[in-house]
């Protein structure tokens, strides 16, 4: 018997020293649920914080502010906490070295800069060389425009500042001023309320069982002042998003308390889980003015609608726009392929951070329709080589729709020409098979095999605009009205290749997501879709795939802004003033 | 003759076999391990002069650039260098081969899915790059995660590769690993498995011999202990988050480094599983001393860089 577990144990320990695959044993993935996290549409919010009184007065103190010659913020005086913190804020904000960003490095224009901590400095605080001054204060000032802090040792025995140290991108604690405000932007948002459980005319003061901190958090992509007032209820923390730039709220995360004890919530994370959550590949319905249908979020293809029908009409099968080629003309070659898509697990480099909405198209004040819109940025838009799209789909309430591509710049330089790939498969599916006709001097001709055609200044187009059509057995389809600067829109003409294809459903040629298929600098009718039309086959009887590249060129000459964008000051803040470059067909039914 | 019992003969056995196994510590000199790492022959053969860098930066040309770090230096591109696309994470070994590998940069145009989990080794003596070796992976690169290898670092005290690859990670499953490689045959010695994981480096704490690699879904760093021979021991440990930091944020540890003064250097950047923006794009440099009187890291600042 003893010789027996001898063996057995002999074996066990034998076993235990040959290789094992060993598991790293951390717990990245957390499991989200759809209702954990929230984004707050920031524009509307923003109209309703200017309500909040705290508010209200910060800001008619910081335009007094923005107005005076030194435009420093500075302290409100019950921050203050004697009069040495006091001389120690007014020798820094009288001194230039101190003073060197507050206003714009070109412009002159005022900045909004803030103290947000006067007081006794620390040891630590201290560069060597002032290490034995013992009557020197620290006092730190936040520049909301540059997203920089400027720290001061004032020495009050001298009566000057003694040095002066630049932090960019580094956020300063701030001040009890604006610990309120977000304080009051938390507790004044519907959706933190919601959250909470605060029934009609409750406010957190009356709920004991909530107890409330302020916590540091990052809006990496706004760069913008973010604090994380953090509610605790039960086993559960709350963290609310608020931006200190907009006085505004960016979003809301629930966590579970203990089970992740290094958690930290920023804009990044918060608008990543949210869109991954609910729109990333997966479809989410819209319906208005007779239209439905459903949109996804795609990994590199940007927003695709899907399965869209007019009063009950299969129109759509599918459109999406698959890349953006983007070529400069001051370096042969050079340029980029760009896909857009979600923000995480995807092959695009130019991501959603927001999510898509809908808003009216009018004519003059009348709704005539309405847009389906996403935006895509890279991560530090507006800065050199980022790039920011929209994808807009256009509904009018007469069963027309436009399929568009906006580029919001801001690119690698003002040669830029941008090439938006853009593939469209129209319903419906039976038997009805379209035919493609171009009009040309002599009327409409009819396309009998695979093809592309561009779109030219000389391009002839049909008395009502229009330069191509489907047309069914029945005698109906749709008119292809290219952008040649008539949508009032800025456009300035599409200039487009269009392609047609034939559908072969047994090879994926684009249904799927597609993975970048053209060069980011060809400037022929090599953008990618050349390789499903060539060698040609006939297009007589097939289901067909539209494929079209419009061609933009940017343009930063003052006043006749294109495809492009720059950074302002508007009330002392950075505000980026967009010139959109706009291309895309529209469809009309006849 | 010597008589043993059964049961002393038991606990003996017991007792050789667990020293066998668990590879009792030894005392190691405190320190990081890439002394051995030298210049690969081949830079003299074409007129490059040390200090040399590698340049993966994929500005102006694809792929691998070794540039000498003087103002004016020269720039070497050899033909096979840009064979596997744009590059990612790189490491010499002791004999100056130079172990590199795949990452897409702003599209998949020049950077196929399938060379994208694939170890090459740019020879120190020829300077031509070749596939080393296909790293494992439970499920390939896809175009939901187009990333493979993504972390790099060689141990010249027991002459072993740690490679991590993210390969066929989703949101939902973390399938990535960091694999211990004998580069003399190409074997997998060790490896440790259901974690994604970037930056690697391997430091003598003065106790224990740890692997550092910062995790590619959140902002924080880890370590593992390795046995003399640079197996895995024990389980993973939580060293710190960058996010906690002040001045931080949510960075994913990208690159470890570790000096003779035993200060760490990680540069921190965005991660997310997408390709990256065409621009420099900010990255955080954060310094950590080691305390070795309570085996911890501490911060000591943090720089934006970009």
């Amino acid at each position: 018997m003893r010789f027996v577990i001898f063996c057995l144990c002999l074996s066990v320990l034998m076993s235990a020293c040959k290789q094992k695959d060993q598991a790293a044993g951390i717990d990245s993935i957390e499991k989200i649920n759809k209702d954990d996290v929230r984004l707050i549409d920031r524009t509307e919010f923003s109209k309703h914080a200017r309500s909040i009184p705290e508010i209200a007065f910060y800001h008619k103190q910081l335009i007094k502010a923005l107005a005076r010659t030194n435009n420093v913020l500075l302290l409100p005086p019950d921050e203050i906490i004697d009069s040495s913190h006091y001389a120690a804020q007014m020798i820094a904000v009288a001194d230039p070295e101190f003073l060197r960003d507050t206003r714009h490095h070109i412009t002159k224009e005022p900045l909004r800069t803030e103290i947000m901590t006067v007081r006794k400095a620390l040891p630590s605080d201290l560069v060597p060389s002032l290490r034995s001054c013992d009557d020197c204060y620290r006092v730190e000032m936040y520049n909301y425009f540059y997203n920089k802090t400027t720290v001061a040792t004032v020495d009050l025995k001298q009566k000057k500042l003694v040095h002066t140290e630049l932090f960019t991108g580094a956020q300063a604690d701030i001040n009890k001023r604006l610990t309120d405000i977000a304080t009051q932007i938390a507790i004044h948002s519907p959706e933190v309320a919601l959250a909470l459980g605060l029934k009609p005319g409750e406010d957190l003061a009356t709920m004991s069982n909530v107890k409330t901190s302020l916590r540091g958090t990052k809006c990496e992509r706004s760069k913008h002042l973010c604090v994380a007032p953090t509610f605790v209820k039960e086993n559960r923390a709350l963290w609310t998003i608020v931006d200190l730039t907009d006085f505004t709220l960016v979003g809301i995360r629930w966590t579970e308390l203990g089970q992740d004890q290094h958690q930290v919530v920023t804009e990044r994370s918060l608008q990543n889980d949210f869109i991954m959550t609910n729109y990333c590949q997966k479809e989410n319905p819209f319906s208005r003015d007779g239209w439905e249908g459903l949109h996804r979020l795609t990994g590199s293809d940007g927003l695709e609608i899907i399965d869209v029908s007019f009063k009950g009409k299969k129109i759509i099968n599918s459109a999406k726009i698959v890349d953006w080629h983007v070529s400069y003309s001051f370096k042969e070659g050079f340029g980029y392929s760009d896909a857009t898509g979600c923000p995480m697990f995807s092959s695009a480099a130019v991501i959603a951070f927001d999510v898509p909405f809908i808003e009216d198209i009018r004519s003059d004040s009348t709704v005539i329709g309405f847009a389906l819109v996403q935006d895509f940025r890279s991560p530090v838009w507006p800065a050199p080589c980022n790039y920011r799209y929209q994808n807009r789909y256009e509904f009018y309430k007469d069963g027309s729709f436009r399929i568009v591509g906006i580029n919001l710049g801001r690119g690698c330089g003002v040669d830029g020409w941008y090439r938006p790939v853009f593939r469209m498969d129209l319903g419906p599916d039976d038997e009805l098979k379209f035919k493609f006709e171009q009009y040309t001097s002599s009327g409409w001709a009819r396309w009998n095999s695979e093809s592309y055609n561009l779109q030219k200044p000389s391009t002839k187009y049909s008395p009502e605009g229009y330069l191509y059509r489907f047309i069914d057995r029945t005698g109906h389809g749709y008119y292809v009205e290219p952008s040649y600067g008539q949508f009032q829109d800025g456009g300035r003409g599409d200039f487009a290749y269009s392609y047609i294809s034939v559908d072969h459903e047994d090879q994926d040629e684009g249904a799927m997501d597609m993975i970048t298929i053209g060069a980011c600098c060809n400037t022929d009718y090599r953008q990618g879709p050349n390789q499903f039309i060539e060698p040609s086959e006939s297009i007589k009887n097939q289901k067909l795939i539209y494929w079209y590249v419009p061609q933009m060129k940017n343009d930063n000459t003052k006043g006749a802004e294109y495809a492009w964008c720059q950074t302002e000051v508007i009330d002392g803040k950075a505000q980026v003033k967009v010139f959109p470059g706009t291309v895309g067909p529209k469809f009309v039914p006849f | 003759m010597l008589y043993i019992s059964r049961t002393a003969f038991l606990l003996i056995v017991i007792a050789l076999l667990s020293g066998a196994c668990t590879d009792a510590p030894k005392p190691l000199p405190r320190g990081p391990v890439s002394h051995c790492v030298k210049n690969p022959a081949f830079l003299k053969k074409y007129g490059l002069s040390p200090p040399v860098y590698i340049d993966l930066r994929q500005k102006g040309r694809k792929g691998l650039v070794i540039r000498e770090a003087s103002a004016n230096g020269k720039a070497l591109q050899l033909p096979s260098w840009d064979d596997a696309g744009t590059l990612g994470v790189y490491s010499a070994d002791n004999q100056g081969h130079i172990y590199i590998s795949p990452m897409p940069f702003v599209s998949l145009y020049e950077s196929p899915l399938s060379l994208q989990n694939i170890l090459y080794r740019v020879d120190a003596f020829t300077g031509k790059m070749d596939s080393f070796m296909m790293i494992p992976y439970r499920k390939p690169p896809s175009t939901s995660n187009p990333f493979g290898v993504t972390g790099l670092t060689f141990d010249c005290q027991t002459e072993l590769l740690y490679v991590s690859s993210v390969a066929g990670s989703s949101a939902d499953q973390e399938l990535g690993a960091i694999y211990a490689i004998a580069p003399e045959d190409k074997t997998v010695k060790d490896k440790l498995l259901q974690v994604d994981a970037m930056a690697l480096c391997v430091f003598n704490t003065g106790t224990q011999k740890r692997l550092y690699f910062g995790l590619a879904r959140k902002p924080e760093v880890y370590s593992i202990e390795l046995t003399s021979d640079g197996r895995y021991r024990g389980t993973s440990r939580f060293e710190f988050s960058l996010a906690n930091i002040k001045g931080g944020g949510f960075d994913n540890a990208q690159h470890i480094s570790i000096d003779r003064n035993h200060i760490m250097t990680i540069t921190g950047l965005e991660f997310n599983y997408t390709l990256m923006a065409a621009s420099d794009p900010m990255r955080n440099i954060y310094r950590f001393r080691f305390d070795p009187k309570i085996e911890k890291w501490i911060n000591i600042d943090v720089k934006k860089e970009g």
